[in-house]
């Protein structure tokens, strides 16, 4: 609950400046087959020559959660930030000054995901104890229990207009919710293995899943139909996905260290983003656009890595935490990012 | 944005066939969808208006105020005001956004029917049962009605005879003693058309309020007005079952088409959409009374008169077993599967993947651009804000299969 305020701008130990890498890692950072080494011995390329890199740093550091983040959204109107955490509680905090706003309290496990609503005054969270629970971010109030997964609830998330909430759960299904009566209107049998995340198009009319299976998945939102399947060669368990701003791209997370950007019209992933380590713990990736298009991703050594959307070389790299970064997001319209992750403190970078 | 993964041909099937869902919430006469087609409002028969969201079928808000049955509903453009008017001779325009009354008009005698200027949810047209219709407007936070005339536009070449008079007597016009049944904004929102009892249609500048010209279609009642998309049709229901599909080209207003109900000759509403009119028959033995189509898919909404359920039905797409593999594509034929050069080659997954990633270099990809997919309703609609503190009431809406 508390936090410790560090005035201004502050130079963060461990952001990484340009000139420490060795020059070129070359073909290891193809080289998927290679053993992976030690967090000190990956070694990772920045580009040097651009004028336009992300230069984030921290800026607050939020404690007070007692065991992991597994997750952090900013508010749609950017005002608030809230984490989720294994100690069964959900924080608010002020998304401009870091301080802590309040707690709320009620479900019986470990939170996995948390949604805010269009209109950021209600709160949806997805937990262990395989319920999805709505609340009154104000009150702290819970306003609906959504009962039906036989596990884990997993993911869920708000459709554009505020009716609809779509959660994914380690029963292998996903099921959409009717937000205002709290029942569920719509089963989809959509995976064979837990199903890791869902996310909403920007219309609503879509629904995408990952899931351990290593497959992402188009869903029509009113019929519930599949509309497409995507899968990439290795098989390997995808982690997360969302959409990308326009609604065009997906970017998926995978656990081969990998973090891909497919353009589902044509079927393919058509870019790929490498240079973090990331197998066995979900690290949600995001787009920050509001100042370049990069893309963010966690990795389980502790850092943060941006990368550039065209070129795919590795922008930023940010240090700063002791354990895996679980979760990044970035602010709708500010040049700010918070990160959070199983050391249980909430970091929020900013870029003037 | 699924329309772009959507199978076009399935798509393209024109005609809703089967009866996907039953709403239940007290008794409904009066039923229209919004612009964009996601809420459909429905008026009780106990003056209650209930807002019904599509995307969920369930109730988006209920608005209490009318002491007696709806009359007609009527939307703003962007779907945020409901103008709704009733049996007690009010009409209220209702704000969504919170359920609150916005304005309340009264007036001295019942009304067939109130309806919306297309641009401007502070004008309105109201047809009235003693009454001159009505053009009321509230923009400046007052009130003002302007009555507009009933009789129709006098041609010098026109004939009108009466039945025969004698001498002495005040020779009564037919025409005077007609009134408008029904009064609707053209597209446009420039003119209104207006039907009498007599038949006549009468078109009035909605600026200046005159008659700008009138025409006899019929002898009967007009009963019912009903604009094309395109603004350029329109539809007219008359007393006895006739309907008339007219095509106003440069004002010369021709009859195009007649229809004629012979087998029923009951009450009966008949919606327009593309080039086809539905007469719906009654279905259970009770009539039909108000059918509506959705504005922006293949979806028709239907309230009957004996039990008030509204009856929705859609067009039901069946499952693309091709989506749920990559790479699997359907094909209206068997296709010789020829292999390429390198297809069972050896390659080191090392250079397989480099070589996968080097053609990943070549493609442009842009995240942010919002691009318009044709065949979306891309304007801006009012989203009802949905209201989770309040009591729900007990409602009962059901999938029919």
């Amino acid at each position: 609950m508390d936090k410790m305020d560090l005035d201004g701008p502050v130079e963060s130990s461990g952001e990484t400046t340009d000139s420490e890498l060795p020059a070129h890692y070359g073909d290891s950072l193809h080289d998927i087959s290679a053993p992976k080494s030690s967090v000190n011995g990956i070694q990772v390329v920045v580009a040097t020559e651009r004028t336009d890199l992300p230069k984030y740093v921290l800026q607050f550091v939020l404690e007070g959660h007692r065991a992991g983040v597994t997750n952090v959204k900013f508010s749609a109107d950017g005002r608030w930030i809230a984490t989720s955490s294994a100690d069964k509680t959900i924080k608010i905090w002020h998304a401009d000054n870091g301080e802590y706003e309040s707690t709320i309290e009620g479900h019986g496990r470990g939170i996995n995901d948390i949604a805010w609503s269009p209109d950021s005054n209600v709160l949806a969270s997805a937990s262990d104890d395989k319920t999805v629970r709505i609340w009154n971010v104000m009150s702290g109030r819970v306003l609906r229990t959504l009962r039906g997964h036989t596990n884990y609830a997993y993911s869920v998330d708000f459709n554009p207009k505020g009716n609809l909430i779509a959660s994914g759960s380690f029963d292998e299904s996903i099921k959409i919710w009717d937000v205002k009566k709290g029942v569920c209107l719509r089963t989809l049998p959509a995976h064979s293995d837990p199903v890791s995340a869902v996310h909403f198009t920007r219309d609503g009319t879509m629904i995408v899943s990952c899931s351990h299976d290593g497959q992402i998945r188009l869903w029509d939102t009113s019929t519930g139909q599949c509309l497409k399947t995507l899968i990439e060669d290795s098989n390997s368990p995808v982690s997360c996905v969302r959409f990308s701003p326009n609604g065009k791209y997906l970017l998926s997370g995978s656990l081969d260290s990998a973090v891909r950007l497919w353009d589902y019209l044509k079927g393919r992933c058509v870019k790929t983003y490498q240079g973090h380590r990331n197998e066995k713990f979900i690290c949600v990736p995001t787009f920050s656009i509001t100042r370049g298009v990069w893309v963010v991703s966690g990795s389980e050594d502790g850092r943060i890595f941006f990368w550039d959307v065209q070129t795919k070389e590795v922008v930023q790299v940010l240090d700063g935490h002791k354990d895996v970064v679980l979760a990044v997001d970035a602010h709708p319209t500010k040049n700010l990012l918070v990160s959070a992750g199983l050391d249980g403190v909430v970091k929020i970078w900013i870029e003037r | 944005m699924n329309l772009l993964l959507s199978d076009p041909f399935a798509l393209s099937q024109e005609y809703p066939e089967n009866l996907t869902h039953t709403l239940n919430y007290g008794h409904s006469t009066c039923i229209k969808f919004n612009r964009k087609g996601d809420y459909l409002a429905s008026g009780l028969i106990d003056g209650t208006v209930v807002v019904f969201d599509f995307e969920t079928y369930g109730i988006a808000r209920v608005l209490r105020g009318h002491t007696r049955s709806v009359q007609s509903l009527s939307w703003s453009r962007d779907g945020r005001y409901l103008l709704s008017s009733s049996r007690d001779w009010k009409c209220i325009l209702w704000d969504l956004k919170d359920g609150s009354r916005e304005k309340t008009v009264r007036f001295e005698s019942a009304i067939w029917g109130a309806e919306l200027h297309p641009f401007n949810h502070q004008i309105f047209i109201a047809a009235l049962l003693d009454d001159s219709p009505t053009l009321v407007d509230f923009s400046d936070n007052t009130i003002r009605k302007h009555l507009l005339s009933s009789a129709p536009l006098q041609k010098d070449d026109e004939e009108e005879e009466e039945e025969g008079f004698q001498d002495g007597d005040v020779r009564e016009r037919k025409q005077d003693k007609q009134s408008t049944l029904v009064a609707t904004f053209t597209r446009s929102g420039q003119y209104i058309f207006a039907g009498t009892s007599k038949g006549w249609l009468n078109v009035i500048d909605s600026e200046t309020l005159q008659t700008v010209r009138s025409e006899k279609l019929t002898t009967s009642n007009i009963k019912h007005i009903c604009f094309s998309i395109s603004g350029k049709q329109t539809i007219r229901l008359y007393h006895t079952p006739d309907l008339t599909y007219v095509d106003p080209v440069d004002w010369d207003i021709d009859i195009v088409h007649r229809f004629q109900d012979v087998v029923n000759r009951l009450h009966s509403n008949g919606d327009y959409d593309a080039h086809d009119i539905y007469i719906w028959e009654t279905t259970v033995g009770s009539l039909i009374v108000d059918v509506q189509w959705d504005p922006n898919r293949t979806l028709v909404a239907a309230t009957g008169l004996d039990h008030g359920t509204i009856y929705v039905w859609a067009t039901v797409t069946p499952q693309r077993w091709s989506a749920l593999a990559p790479d699997f594509v359907e094909v209206e034929e068997n296709v010789e599967y020829e292999e390429r050069e390198d297809e069972f080659d050896i390659i080191p997954d090392a250079v397989a993947n480099k070589r996968k990633l080097d053609q990943e270099d070549d493609d442009e990809v842009d995240v942010v651009t919002i691009e318009r997919v044709r065949g979306e309703f891309s304007e801006e609609s009012f989203v009802i804000p949905v209201i989770l503190d309040e009591d729900d009431e007990t409602f009962d809406s059901s999938d029919s299969d």
